[in-house]
């Protein structure tokens, strides 16, 4: 009765994350970290107003939240159900919430905080020198291409399966920019304004839902209608790019109060009522009759794209799981701000542990309908009606049907257009640092590199199956995740420490994502190679290529699978040469230990 | 007694949700301006570096005016300009 509801794995899960906080992450903390409530962090021992200062834990902990909550826990628990059933992907978000994820977010604190409150960068360096540096900055390059591509993929397939969410996207933008000048410029309290963008962002739900559910955005031109050989439902997501795309570079070359931060700011009033309902719609699902309509299990290897249980799977789900963004922004910020050293494990591992409610939240949306109920295979958009079935019978039942809808395309749109815009501006100064003062500082232009920051992720967005470019950005982004973790692991083994609890997951993360991206970067490279993979002709991994091969002709469809081989292949060498230099950084301090 | 203890109860819960909204909503606004005027002061500072110094570069009428608003950061500036930062420093600006 219960199990076969989302109320069963929902309360599982509640009860496994309450148990890796409250038991778990505590012996963790005592017993390897030791916190001391008296010794000076960086915020106190650096004081400076500015980049460091100490704040309290219950806003270091929303501001954690706030930012490493994006798409990830939302998409990836589906696209792991879709393709090997909800078990699977629910063992995965129970694992890794009690092993690894919260270990690496907190424990990148902890040690950031130990070290002065440096950032990864400099950590990296620290432990294992400068090459490994200089390779952790060319994989960040790569790593913001593929993660850009792939929540601008399901932000495009989101907005071509519910045009209202457009919409309600720009007025977030438009409200975001009054609420920074109303804020920054005209210095109002916050409180009003406040409401206001809040009414602002109900006023464009409402017009999505209602009079521009269906009104297609400025430059539907590009790509309608649907060139020979595309199926209308399928004619995808492509001319929702030039909206989207021109939306982001203003984000990116926008200093960040006037657009960046104050989206944020408001994108999260949605978060958090989104969360709580989805939530409770599981909790509830008995009695509203909402059961599980996936698969419990499909297969130990569902499609070729995706490739076998073992390694896609953990690469999969991303951010609901592990992720390693999570520990930029771990070092970057958090711990400059840390007040006292036993505020880490709340900061840490509570933000990271509600996050994973955040994917188990998603996998109950995802799991209350059937698989690919929208054609075309638009399976983003999945999560938007499986969150509406789900709640719904709480909110009113068919009437709020149309507002739940653009209610969660424009959170799940929200989510990804927010951190989308602060990736295309931290690639913007990336590019700068990487090219400025080189022959080729063109590249470091605010404008050059804007621009080829979103036209690089559109070469991907056009490449295909929309697995692969998950599975490509999952696989980079827990590659990162490892790198944290044996950074950790490495740290904690020259202090003679219990290093084991990060060092075994940091070698699974490793050797997983490795052979995840080894796998995808095969699929590519078979795909450029003329096989018929996906049963659509031969190079063609998903309808989309075939608007290239219809525009530009099978050339097009050559290169983009070229270019999609030529980085599989630099990650995965970057990925191994990083493995080699942390078994040398070990081999090292266990010599400094006999000689000691 | 008890009702006092609850009431204490009620606003420290009301305050811990209160700074986690904050937290949630505004900290990050709050950091990403500290930063910007980080990088204003960092220019600041920098220009009037000679009078500080004791080499007037920029005619000294206004570097000198400017020097009482830059000597009480001076220490926190050092601090901050010879810190070793890169790439994974500038997520939020």
């Amino acid at each position: 009765m219960v199990f076969d509801t989302p109320l069963g794995f929902t309360l599982v899960g509640i009860v496994v994350f309450l148990f890796a906080y409250t038991v778990y992450s505590k012996i963790i903390d005592r017993k390897v970290w030791s916190p001391d409530r008296s010794k000076p962090t960086p915020a106190h021992m650096y004081a400076d107003g500015v980049e460091f200062f100490p704040v309290g834990r219950f806003v270091l902990y929303g501001f954690q939240w706030n930012s490493i909550a994006a798409l990830g826990p939302i998409i990836g628990p589906g696209t792991a159900a879709l393709a090997f059933g909800w078990l699977p992907a629910f063992l995965w978000i129970l694992f890794a919430a009690l092993l690894i994820g919260w270990v690496q977010d907190y424990s990148s604190i902890f040690l950031s905080v130990r070290k002065e409150g440096r950032s990864f960068g400099p950590l990296a360096y620290e432990m294992l020198g400068p090459t490994p540096r200089r390779l952790l900055l060319g994989f960040l390059l790569l790593y913001l291409l593929l993660i850009k591509a792939a929540f601008i993929f399901v932000v495009g397939t989101t907005m071509n399966a519910f045009p209202g969410s457009f919409w309600s996207l720009l007025v977030l933008v438009i409200a975001a920019m009054i609420t920074g000048h109303l804020l920054f410029r005209m210095k109002m309290s916050v409180g009003p304004v406040t409401i206001l963008a809040i009414v602002l962002q109900a006023i464009g739900i409402a017009l999505g839902a209602t009079i521009l559910s269906a009104v297609p955005p400025p430059g539907t031109f590009v790509f309608t209608p649907p060139p020979p050989g595309v199926a209308p439902a399928a004619n995808p997501y492509t001319y929702w790019l030039v909206p989207l795309v021109a939306i982001l570079i203003l984000g990116s070359l926008l200093p960040m109060p006037r657009l960046i931060t104050p989206m944020n700011y408001i994108a999260y009033y949605s978060l958090i009522p989104a969360v709580l309902l989805l939530t409770i719609g599981a909790l509830v699902s008995p009695a509203t009759g909402v059961k599980i309509q996936v698969p419990e299990f499909r297969g130990w290897a569902e499609v070729v794209t995706v490739g076998p249980l073992w390694p896609a799977l953990f690469v999969t789900i991303a951010c609901g799981a592990i992720s390693g963004w999570h520990s930029l922004v771990s070092t970057g910020i958090t711990s400059k701000q840390v007040d006292v050293e036993t505020d880490i494990r709340p900061v840490g591992a509570g933000a990271m542990i509600t996050e994973n409610l955040v994917g188990l939240s998603a996998l109950a949306a995802w799991a209350a309908i059937p698989l690919l109920t929208i054609p075309g295979g638009a399976s983003p958009g999945n999560f938007v009606l499986g969150a509406t079935t789900l709640t719904s019978p709480l909110m009113g039942g068919e009437a709020a049907t149309p507002f739940l809808r653009v209610f969660f395309a424009n959170y799940m749109v929200g989510m990804a257009v927010t951190i989308l815009t602060i990736l295309g501006r931290f690639w913007r100064v990336t590019m700068a640092e990487v090219f400025g003062g080189t022959p080729l500082s063109i590249l470091g232009n605010k404008y050059i590199a804007s621009v080829l920051g979103f036209v690089f992720p559109i070469a991907f967005v056009l490449t295909g199956s929309w697995t692969n470019i998950w599975l490509y950005f999952g696989g980079t982004n827990q590659l990162l995740a490892g790198f944290a973790l044996l950074i950790v692991g490495l740290f904690l083994f020259t202090q003679r420490k219990f290093h084991w609890y990060t060092t075994i997951p940091g070698i699974f993360m490793m050797a997983t994502t490795l052979a995840a991206i080894f796998y995808q970067t095969t699929i590519f490279a078979r795909a450029l190679a003329g096989e018929n993979l996906a049963g659509l002709g031969p190079g063609l991994l998903h309808v989309t290529q075939r608007i290239v091969q219809n525009t530009v002709g099978y050339g097009g469809v050559v290169a983009i699978n070229a270019f999609s081989t030529v980085v599989g292949v630099a990650m995965f060498i970057i990925g191994l040469a990083m493995a080699i230099y942390f078994v040398r950084g070990f081999r090292k301090a266990a010599k400094v230990e006999i000689k000691a | 007694m008890s009702e006092d203890r609850k009431g204490g109860m009620f606003s420290s819960f009301r305050k811990a949700v209160g700074d986690m909204l904050y937290g949630v909503a505004l900290h990050q606004q709050v950091t990403s301006i500290l930063k910007t005027r980080m990088y204003m002061e960092h220019m600041f500072i920098l220009m009037i570096m000679g009078d500080m110094l004791g080499f007037p570069i920029l005619p000294p009428y206004y570097s000198l005016r400017l020097l009482p608003y830059a000597i009480p950061n001076v220490k926190a500036w050092k601090h901050r300009f010879y810190r070793e930062r890169d790439f994974t420093d500038v997520i939020y600006g």
